[in-house]
């Protein structure tokens, strides 16, 4: 008893140290072995200020009909985004530097937006080129629907390439009555679920001839 | 006599008018937040000055709406639970990184030292993405861990400590060399205790810039139930961007901890700007 408490009195904290040390450890290995870390989709809609309970009625729409298992990746719909890049000083804020983020680190799959606004984000290099390999066949038979921009890079580009894919009238105004003025989606420059984003808009019921499926 | 006399009384009189006016212009914001809660939408936008005071009654009722939509119990948690891990995980590693810094002669301190200068130079936004990616492949996202991350470490606390060490006596160390302590005791017992108004500043830094930090949380957590009150916030206004009476009421709600943590440590608030000589 007596050695135990000398142990503490003049270990005490050596083992408050390496007992904090090692809780720390064991949580940052759990959450990196067994946490749910990819993402089956992530959608940003940008400007939408809906309640959130419409959000989550969509999020859970588009699972049941892609057939998600959430316990193995999560479905993402962020409508927490605010900003205007066709306008001067419309992406001074948080919200389009933490959208930045998201397309940089290859996270973001899809965006949605109004016309101007995707164009500006587009021509920036942000978002896919829909007709750029290995993609081009993914999107072929939707150009009807695509929305251009002339790049910034004039290396890569000084024709117009096609960034987004016009949504306007599909369920996501119908049914959820989101962007009634018309929207625009846009792909992640970076994204690593092109093939999701079919889904996504297949879901809001758009045909890639133009009209609703 | 007289003359002096009155003259030390004038010119205090005019002091306190001076000082008077611009506690009331620094005021004002908080007032207009406050008044804008207790109105309906259509006092709040309207430019007439007589609409200052609300003419249809308070409307408590601003409070109880926001109340409801949004889970402030949550925030609340979330947000002192964050500044709580920041504060700490900021003073514990900044305090023996630059007692390190200041005190201990090893290879390559001016090198290692002069990276962490660097740091502080360095945008903070330059961090996001690959913060981000190391939280996402941790599986981090929607986590207290996630939200505390980004200050699990401090360029400036380490700064500031080491200039903190660096002023203390040498002969206060060599003196407990003498009786036998060694390094880890001379920093626990001698010389920490000496740079707790140091450790109070950083402190104190820390949460009001936790407090304060918008881009982080709205980054990694999506999920109303992990994020903060400034994130919340932000959701709220684009809900509410147009009901100015309810995004108020939001707003005063919101500071309420940080005016509560103010009154409990004013003293300390005071001390830690004037002795590291930043401001809030």
């Amino acid at each position: 008893m007596k050695k135990i408490e000398h142990i503490l009195t003049y270990y005490w904290l050596w083992i408050v140290g390496i007992g904090g040390g090692a809780v720390l450890a064991v949580y940052i290995l759990y959450h990196a072995f067994f946490t749910v870390k990819e993402n089956w989709f992530y959608a940003v809609l940008v400007n939408v200020m809906e309640p959130d309970s419409v959000i989550a009625e969509l999020k859970e729409d588009f699972i049941s009909h892609a057939g998600y298992d959430t316990s193995v990746k999560n479905v993402v719909i962020n409508a927490n985004s605010y900003f205007d890049a066709s306008i001067s000083g419309g992406t001074n804020n948080n919200y389009f530097q933490s959208f930045a983020a998201l397309v940089e680190s290859g996270d973001l799959d899809a965006v949605v937006t109004s016309e101007a606004n995707l164009i500006a984000v587009g021509e920036a290099g942000r978002l896919l080129d829909l007709s750029a390999e290995p993609y081009a066949e993914l999107f072929q038979g939707w150009e009807n629907r695509f929305v251009y921009c002339i790049p910034y890079d004039a290396e890569y580009s000084t024709d117009p390439v096609p960034v987004g894919i016009d949504i306007s009238g599909s369920d996501l105004t119908e049914v959820y009555g989101l962007y009634p003025d018309g929207a625009v989606l846009g792909v992640g420059a970076y994204t690593k679920h092109p093939e999701e984003v079919i889904k996504f808009l297949s879901f809001l019921n758009v045909s890639p001839t133009g009209g609703k499926e | 006599m007289e003359g002096y006399a009155a003259k030390q009384r004038n010119i205090k009189i005019v002091m306190h008018v001076v000082l008077i006016i611009m506690s009331f212009i620094m005021l004002v914001p908080f007032a207009w937040m406050i008044l804008t809660a207790l109105k309906t939408n259509q006092e709040a936008i309207s430019v007439s000055p007589f609409y200052i005071l609300p003419h249809s009654g308070w409307h408590w009722e601003n409070f109880g709406k926001v109340w409801q939509s949004y889970n402030f119990i949550t925030l609340y948690k979330n947000t002192l639970l964050m500044i709580f891990w920041r504060v700490v995980c900021a003073v514990l590693t900044a305090t023996m990184a630059g007692y390190a810094f200041g005190r201990l002669k090893f290879p390559g301190r001016n090198f290692l030292f002069s990276l962490i200068l660097v740091q502080m130079m360095i945008p903070a936004q330059i961090f996001i993405i690959p913060q981000y990616l190391m939280v996402s492949k941790l599986g981090m996202l929607n986590s207290m861990f996630g939200l505390v991350f980004p200050g699990l470490v401090t360029a400036f606390g380490t700064y500031l400590l080491k200039t903190g060490y660096e002023g203390l006596p040498k002969d206060l160390e060599e003196a407990a060399m003498i009786d036998g302590c060694n390094v880890g005791q001379r920093f626990l017992f001698i010389m920490m205790p000496l740079t707790q108004s140091s450790m109070v500043s950083l402190g104190i830094f820390t949460a009001v810039f936790a407090f304060k930090d918008l881009m982080w949380p709205m980054i990694v957590c999506t999920n109303a139930d992990t994020t903060t009150l400034s994130a919340g916030l932000a959701k709220m206004q684009g809900q509410y961007g147009s009901e100015y009476p309810t995004m108020m009421a939001a707003a005063t709600l919101a500071v309420l901890p940080m005016i509560v943590i103010y009154v409990i440590f004013q003293k300390q608030f005071v001390e830690g700007i004037a002795t590291s000589g930043g401001k809030l």
